[in-house]
């Protein structure tokens, strides 16, 4: 599959120029680039490519082994994929309204088994961005991968864009069609169940502030203090060796605890529903972890075309803490070309999650 | 008899409105079927769950059913302990019994080795006055030995004495000269005598001595003999309580087999209920999971019923 990434600094105007030399006749662009240069580097881009569909969010990158906060990244796909893009609006109200657009573009897509994904990039209300997206594509072979966009400028609305205009409140997204090979999604943690983790109930949750309450009848804070054996007091600052997660089968799925509130509530990035099974997680070696999905990915998709990354933040602070993250992203790149998005969240085919890996690779 | 339909064509403000909420009514239709799909997803999950609450009811009742076999076994083990305990009660005396003999035994041991050093003693004297009755016994050999060549020499004079007395008839000298010799030799026969009178006496002196330390000996050894025979009749005692102790020692060894048998069925019946209970436990986790799993599509189902209304909000807006 033939694939094109630049990179570009400045101005939006010079970093999209920068960013899109030697790009022609793209089908698809997807972009990145700072809060303040999304607007513009949406309408550049529709200017130089009218006839390519683009979507585009904010937030750190990563490409081929390098991070930046300022610069924009562009990565171009072209006429060897089938592509369809397209924009969720009011995704906090009523998403459901973009399902016969969806559907349509999911009709006109005609996926096969692992060679079709759905990226997206929403800027909240993630679970019903899920919901809505995993209706269309349940049953018909389509990945989803997808990133929260983070990096709002403070005061600010988060933002996304699509073919050269910006959204609040909304989803973008591209359905990609891979003619020339598969397309295969992986997800990482590094958190696991520990062998002594206990399962707990949540008794009580107020699912639209994404607050859990209780834990088996007792306030989540008392619990997790008890079992982890830290004051509450510095239940926030543990979130990086242990998170909290729902657990499905061997499936893990990692909410990131945000605040505590007085009473022991926990308000987290992710929402947690009441008599969800909840384990505290334990950080695992991290190190090994990384290799093991990087073997994995290589004993996957024998000819890498690019690799799609997003890395939660909370993934990237701790990464950053350990002195590891410039390892793990050239780790990344010695795989082939890959592009990657700190996001606030992560989106994997079901479910919405924090402190996860998320990739697509294209073969 | 067939009445025709009465078909009024929609007017193009219908029309319009229609398509203005076509997006809303497709959406709200989309909600109804979807929720509909899921409800039958948690049907499926239900009896998923109702089997499983079998398996773990089942596996329960399981557990509880070794675990009153364990109980069984634990009590019949308990048993054992409280007879190998008065078992061991017995043991217990006959081991004091043992002690009280060995150390009486030990006693006896101490008077008799006593007893037979005097044995020892006396066994000492006879052979001094042995031999002390022998030396006698070659000295009156030797005196004996003496009175008989004195006694032949007797004889011979006398002999000559006769000849010489025939000859002489009136000239008796030679006699005398005979009758000197015969008095000397009687002298010495005298002699001889006294000596062994003398020796006799020794001898005599020395029997009576040996008759007494025979006698002490008989004595010493009769004691001994005693000491023996209590000693041996507190040996047959050890033997007996050794044999008690064999007995009890068997019946332990079997009481102690027997618990050891049970405690190894335990520990079987124990690791199998182990395994029964980690089943239990891990089928109770496994439901908690699939509440978890359940719990994903209340969430689908909650995220499309949220938009509901702000979906009939915005065809009550558009209309």
């Amino acid at each position: 599959m033939k694939t094109f990434i630049g990179s570009g600094i400045g101005g939006a105007s010079t970093a999209v120029e920068n960013a899109t030399s030697g790009l022609y006749l793209p089908s698809l662009i997807i972009f990145y680039a700072p809060y303040d240069k999304l607007a513009e580097a949406a309408s550049e881009l529709k200017r130089k490519y009218p006839q390519s569909q683009s979507i585009g969010v904010i937030g750190t990158k990563v490409i081929n082994g390098t991070s930046n906060d300022n610069g924009i990244v562009v990565v171009g796909f072209f006429d060897d994929v089938r592509v369809q893009a397209g924009v969720i609006k009011n995704v906090s109200k009523c998403p459901a309204v973009a399902i016969p657009g969806i559907l349509n573009q999911i009709a006109f897509l005609k996926s096969g088994e692992e060679d079709s994904v759905c990226i997206e990039y929403c800027t909240n209300n993630e679970e019903n961005v899920v919901t809505i997206l995993n209706s269309c594509i349940n049953g018909t072979g389509i990945k989803l991968v997808g990133a929260t966009a983070f990096g709002t400028a403070e005061g600010e609305k988060p933002l996304v864009a699509f073919n050269g205009e910006v959204y609040e409140d909304a989803c973008v997204y591209a359905f990609v069609k891979n003619n020339t090979g598969r397309v295969k999604v992986f997800k990482e943690n590094i958190y696991k169940k520990g062998k002594d983790s206990k399962p707990h109930c949540a008794t009580s949750v107020d699912t639209a502030a994404r607050v859990l309450k209780t834990l088996d009848d007792k306030a989540a804070a008392d619990v997790y203090s008890t079992e982890i054996g830290i004051p509450k007091g510095k239940i926030v600052d543990n979130v990086f060796k242990n998170p909290i997660g729902r657990v499905v089968d061997d499936e893990v799925f990692i909410t990131s605890i945000k605040d505590v509130y007085p009473g022991g509530a926990f308000e987290n990035y992710k929402r947690i529903n009441r008599n969800d099974c909840i384990y505290f997680l334990e950080l695992g070696d991290y190190r090994s972890i990384e290799e093991e999905t990087r073997t994995l990915i290589n004993e996957s998709v024998q000819h890498i075309s690019l690799i799609l990354s997003v890395d939660c933040i909370y993934r990237y602070l701790f990464y950053q803490q350990e002195d590891y993250f410039d390892t793990y992203i050239k780790d990344m790149a010695s795989l082939g070309k890959h592009v990657g998005i700190i996001g606030g969240g992560e989106q994997f085919n079901n479910q919405h999650v924090n402190q996860t890996m998320v990739c697509v690779v294209f073969e | 008899m067939f009445k025709k339909k009465d078909k009024t064509p929609q007017s193009s403000q219908e029309v319009v409105v229609k398509d203005k909420i076509a997006d809303e009514l497709f959406a709200i239709k989309y909600i109804n079927q979807y929720i509909g799909e899921k409800k039958e997803e948690l049907i499926d999950e239900e009896m998923t769950t109702i089997s499983e609450i079998s398996k773990v009811s089942d596996a329960y009742n399981i557990s509880v059913e070794k675990s009153n076999a364990i109980n069984a076994d634990i009590e019949e083990v308990s048993k054992g302990f409280v007879h190998a305990g008065a078992v061991s009660e017995n043991f217990n005396d006959v081991v004091e019994k043992v002690i009280s003999v060995s150390d009486n035994a030990a006693d006896a041991a101490v008077d008799l080795k006593r007893d037979s050093d005097r044995v020892a003693e006396q066994f000492e004297q006879m052979q001094q006055v042995y031999e002390d009755f022998n030396e006698s016994i070659d000295e009156i050999n030797a005196v004996t030995g003496n009175i008989i060549t004195v006694a032949n020499q007797t004889n011979l004079l006398a002999l000559n004495a006769s000849i010489e007395a025939a000859r002489a008839g009136e000239q008796g000298k030679g006699f005398a000269v005979v009758a000197g010799e015969v008095t000397k030799l009687s002298f010495d026969i005298k002699e001889l005598v006294a000596k062994v009178n003398v020796c006799m006496n020794r001898i005599q002196r020395s029997s009576r001595l040996l008759a007494d330390s025979l006698e002490d000996a008989n004595e010493a050894l009769n004691g001994s003999k005693k000491q023996i025979t209590k000693i041996n009749g507190i040996i047959d005692g050890i033997r007996d309580s050794i044999s008690g102790v064999s007995d009890s020692r068997e019946e332990i060894q079997n009481v102690v087999s027997k618990c050891s048998e049970q405690i190894e069925g335990i520990k079987a019946e124990m690791t199998d209920y182990q395994s029964q209970f980690d089943f239990v436990v891990k089928l109770s986790e496994d439901m908690k999971r699939m509440l978890t799993k359940k719990s994903f599509m209340f969430e689908d189902i909650s995220n499309m019923l949220e938009q509901v209304d702000p979906l009939v909000a915005q065809i009550e807006e558009k209309l």
